[in-house]
């Protein structure tokens, strides 16, 4: 028996894993409609897009991952979910397959109606450029993962507490670095606007969505399988994450 | 089957075996006794791989149980005291755990349902605690792994159900498999044990098959006034007072009491052992 993977028995931990998730997953994944209705009900350009994408970004970028491991909250769930006879790499991967592939994919398809041609120029993802886009977003997914690993349930808590003190350091770093950035002559990077065309083509618009969606899930996957990688190679993080301590 | 070798095991400074030595061989059902905090749910654990020892090593068929590889959990169950159940049926219950065990029997589960008075079409998340624990206790049963692990099993049970938990575990035991109940209700299962292991001050204090026990103690309720000569242990009882004693050759076989010899083995742990070292 491998009992490193088996492609069979991580099927079963993954149906295992989201027959206990699923109503938290509908949960998550019904309250996006609602924002959409909210934001149709305005205009899917102009200000309802960012709303629109920073809603999405929160919720499956954010507090869905950061739950990946939040229904350990006592020994006992932890001795059902510790004793089920998988490996440690199949029930870490299932459990980010559900948390984090499946989020990652909601909020595609919640980003969708601001991924058309029309909504480009006013998008606060296409007003940047693509490489940092998709950089930041799968850091913080990441970073989500990695809280919710870690602290479990105290897991968004404890990344939201991280992000602020983030973005406060940003703020007070951009505002003293800003004397000195004004005097440099910076070429910003292409942004996405320019990248597309200012003629609107759908075509060639489909083909960018497609790089940026393709560009979002291997990338991440990739990082993600190396990050878990890593943390199952260290001792330490490793009983941390197991939660070995059962009393 | 299972083997424990110099295990040594903390909670931060709380020391809860020291240097433990302890094997449990198949075709056994094993009764595990000890006071609170004398470390059973904690030797459970880690025969079931949850906790990591800090120095020893539990090894299960050839697994060390801190790797807790698929293969030997595969072929161990545990049930704890305290366990959650997905709300869900248990017909789903069934169908999204069982795969994980290769020698999961329908047959066994569903004669040990009815045993119970219970049928799998219930819903996990309507059941009482009692009903909750009996429903899992047949799942662990079925699963015919090698290796089962009970703690505290009869808890919440009504009577009935637990004079019926004897009869199940009886059922379902085979020549390869290796049951061990950790209790404090020892009459729950008396005449379903057959080797008795006590643990105290973080060692093994006593570790004995019921048929050596018998050979080798008697037990028995005196009249106060009519101790016998040589007793090991005596206690007060409704009648006067219950004695252990060591067994001799004119004696015959006593049925045993398990709670008279638990009292024994912490009261003179030393007396109790020589009355097993020469007959």
């Amino acid at each position: 028996m491998n009992n490193w993977f088996n492609i069979k028995r991580f099927w079963l931990v993954v149906q295992h894993e989201f027959a206990n998730a699923w109503i938290e997953i509908a949960i998550f994944a019904a309250m996006f409609p609602l924002s959409y209705i909210i934001a149709q009900t305005n205009s899917l350009t102009g200000k309802a897009l960012p709303l629109l994408f920073a809603a999405a970004f929160i919720l499956y970028q954010w507090a869905l991952p950061a739950r990946v491991f939040a229904n350990m909250k006592s020994g006992t769930q932890c001795i059902s979910y510790l004793t089920l006879p998988a490996s440690n790499a199949e029930k870490f991967y299932a459990r980010l397959l559900i948390y984090w592939l499946l989020p990652t994919l909601l909020f595609l398809l919640s980003c969708s109606p601001a991924l058309t041609p029309e909504a480009y120029r006013s998008h606060v993802v296409y007003n940047t450029d693509l490489v940092i886009s998709v950089g930041v977003i799968l850091m913080q997914s990441n970073a989500a993962v990695l809280f919710g690993t870690l602290f479990r349930r105290f897991g968004l808590p404890l990344l939201l507490l991280f992000e602020a003190l983030l973005l406060v350091s940003v703020i007070v770093i951009s505002i003293s670095a800003r004397d000195i950035t004004d005097n440099l002559n910076f070429e910003p990077a292409v942004s996405i606007v320019e990248y597309v065309g200012t003629e609107v083509d759908n075509d060639l618009s489909f083909a960018r969505l497609k790089q940026v969606v393709a560009a979002f899930v291997c990338t991440s996957a990739v990082v993600n399988i190396g990050l878990a990688r890593i943390l199952f190679s260290r001792k330490r993080l490793r009983r941390a994450m197991l939660n070995t301590n059962v009393e | 089957m299972v083997t424990i070798s110099n295990l040594q095991f903390n909670y931060g400074s709380h020391e809860v075996f020291s240097n433990l030595n302890l094997t449990f061989d198949e075709g056994k059902i094993y009764g595990l006794l000890g006071m609170n905090g004398a470390g059973k749910s904690t030797l459970l654990y880690l025969m079931s791989g949850l906790l990591f020892a800090k120095q020893g090593s539990v090894d299960f068929n050839g697994h060390n149980m801190s790797r807790r590889s698929p293969s030997a959990l595969a072929d161990l169950f545990i049930v704890p005291e305290e366990f959650d159940l997905p709300a869900m049926t248990f017909e789903r219950y069934i169908k999204l755990n069982a795969p994980f065990y290769p020698n999961f029997s329908r047959e066994t589960l569903d004669r040990c349902l009815q045993g119970f008075g219970m049928t799998a079409d219930m819903n996990l998340a309507h059941l009482s605690m009692g009903q909750k624990k009996k429903a899992f206790v047949c799942f662990a049963l079925a699963c015919n792994t090698r290796l089962l692990l009970m703690d505290e099993p009869t808890n919440g049970l009504d009577i009935p159900s637990k004079s019926q938990f004897r009869k199940v575990v009886a059922e379902c035991m085979t020549d390869n498999r290796t049951i061990i109940i950790s209790t404090h209700q020892v009459r729950d299962v008396e005449n379903l044990i057959d080797h008795i292991a006590i643990l105290g001050n973080q060692q093994l204090l006593f570790d004995m098959s019921v048929s050596q026990i018998c050979d080798h103690l008697t037990f028995a309720d005196c009249k106060l006034g009519q101790q016998p000569e040589g007793a090991i242990y005596t206690q007060p009882s409704a009648l006067g007072s219950a004695v252990v004693c060591k067994r001799t050759a004119a004696d015959s076989e006593t049925p045993l009491d398990i709670e008279l010899l638990f009292n024994a083995v912490l009261a003179n742990t030393e007396s109790v052992k020589q009355a097993f070292a020469a007959k």
